[in-house]
């Protein structure tokens, strides 16, 4: 009963260990900028007010 | 146990533990806020709050999935996955709020119903800087949803453990979902390298530990047993089975937990009815082997829980041979009678 369920959860995880790092780097890699120890610039997060200098 | 219906069997140790969980998450959410409050003041309460709960679900989901490869290579850990499901129930909840401030803030401004906007506002599957990545954070909610819906034990009875675990796996096409809303979202728009760092780090380790975990068990599977004798197969040592503990062995592809107690030996499915928890990792307290994922028992002899409680599991008979265990590897129906088989002294010195 168990087995074919470790079976599946193996196959499962071994298949997002090869995926998931994958998907990291290209996110990484193909970002419009590379990440730096600045910080944030998302103008979401904390617009500037107007008249701000940036 | 299961003998009747309770919402929640409410103990000592299920509330320490949901204080702990409560009280973890209140700080982080207050310390987050606050923190962000004084270092963005421009910031507005709906981005803090987003933030600090999309973060507080992504972290918490790292801790649900890092638990059970941990306690594989460590007992120690086995208290943090005894309410792992209110770990799980909270990430949906703490998902649940960022997902509705997200939506509230970026979709409900519009003539567009903000589900329909949500999934159909950018539909730039072929790029990954602009990928639509909300969509699969609503998928991964929607995933999470079910989970926490249905993990209650009245589901987990109805859908039957094997039904109820397949469809708790799919917490891993969440957490894939969740590593790419997360990389294609805030580490496409944040620039900060601690953030991407961070991530990375998170994404490792859960695969690190699964990996480790895996290679471990697949061991026991692996391990190949002795030769057969009249139907028995050698098992292992009987000084090499602790006392009142079990050594499990890999037989037919199932394993079979061998317990040492009281002078005897006896031998039932590693299998808990409840969760599939393996039952030789447990010890035997009053008599029982008692699994240690939630704490269901089991009678050595019989496989079957004391009364009024009904679970049981398969049986197997044993005998000993110079200091040896063997072991048909028949299973025995659930529940049946097995005599136990008794240790010499000379076989328990040997």
């Amino acid at each position: 009963m168990i087995q074919p369920l470790r079976k599946i959860h193996r196959r499962i995880f071994f298949l997002l260990a090869l995926l998931l790092p994958a998907l990291f780097v290209s996110g990484i890699v193909f970002r419009y900028s590379w990440p730096t120890v600045n910080q944030s610039r998302n103008p979401t997060a904390h617009p500037q007010p107007s008249g701000a200098t940036p | 146990m299961s003998h009747q219906y309770q919402a929640i069997a409410w103990n000592r140790q299920k509330r320490v533990y949901d204080i702990v969980l409560v009280a973890g998450v209140t700080l982080y959410l207050t310390l987050f806020i606050g923190v962000s409050a004084f270092l963005f003041p421009y910031a507005t309460a709906t981005t803090l709050i987003i933030r600090a709960a999309g973060s507080a679900a992504f972290l918490l989901l790292h801790i649900v999935l890092c638990i059970g490869p941990l306690c594989r290579l460590d007992p120690t850990f086995l208290p943090l996955l005894y309410n792992r499901r209110h770990l799980g129930v909270v990430t949906f909840l703490l998902g649940a709020i960022h997902s509705a401030a997200a939506i509230k803030q970026f979709h409900s401004l519009g003539d567009k119903d903000p589900l329909v906007s949500l999934l159909t506002s950018n539909q730039d599957f072929g790029s990954l800087p602009d990928f639509p990545f909300q969509q699969l954070g609503f998928l991964a909610l929607i995933i999470l949803f079910l989970m926490a819906a249905t993990s209650h034990d009245f589901w987990l009875s109805n859908l039957t453990p094997p039904v109820w675990k397949t469809l708790h796996m799919l917490v891993y096409v969440a957490y894939a979902l969740l590593v790419g809303h997360v990389t294609l979202g805030l580490l496409q728009s944040e620039t900060s390298a601690l953030l991407a760092v961070g991530t990375g780090v998170s994404l490792l380790t859960v695969i690190t530990l699964h990996v480790a975990a895996a290679r471990r068990e697949a061991k026991v599977d692996s391990k190949k047993l002795g030769p057969v004798a009249d139907g028995f197969v050698n098992a292992c040592a009987v000084s090499g089975i602790p006392e009142k503990c079990a050594t499990v062995v890999s037989v037919n592809g199932e394993r079979v937990a061998i317990f040492k107690y009281d002078g005897k030996i006896s031998a039932i499915s590693n299998v808990c009815r409840h969760q599939n928890g393996p039952l030789g990792e447990g010890k035997i307290i009053d008599g029982c082997v008692t699994c240690p994922w939630h704490g269901y028992q089991y009678l050595p002899d019989n496989g079957a829980s004391p009364p009024p409680f009904t679970e049981r599991v398969s049986t197997f008979q044993t005998r000993i041979v110079n200091a040896r265990v063997w072991i048909d590897p028949t299973p025995n129906p659930p529940g049946t009678w097995v005599e136990p088989s008794p240790i010499e002294t000379s076989e328990v010195m040997a």
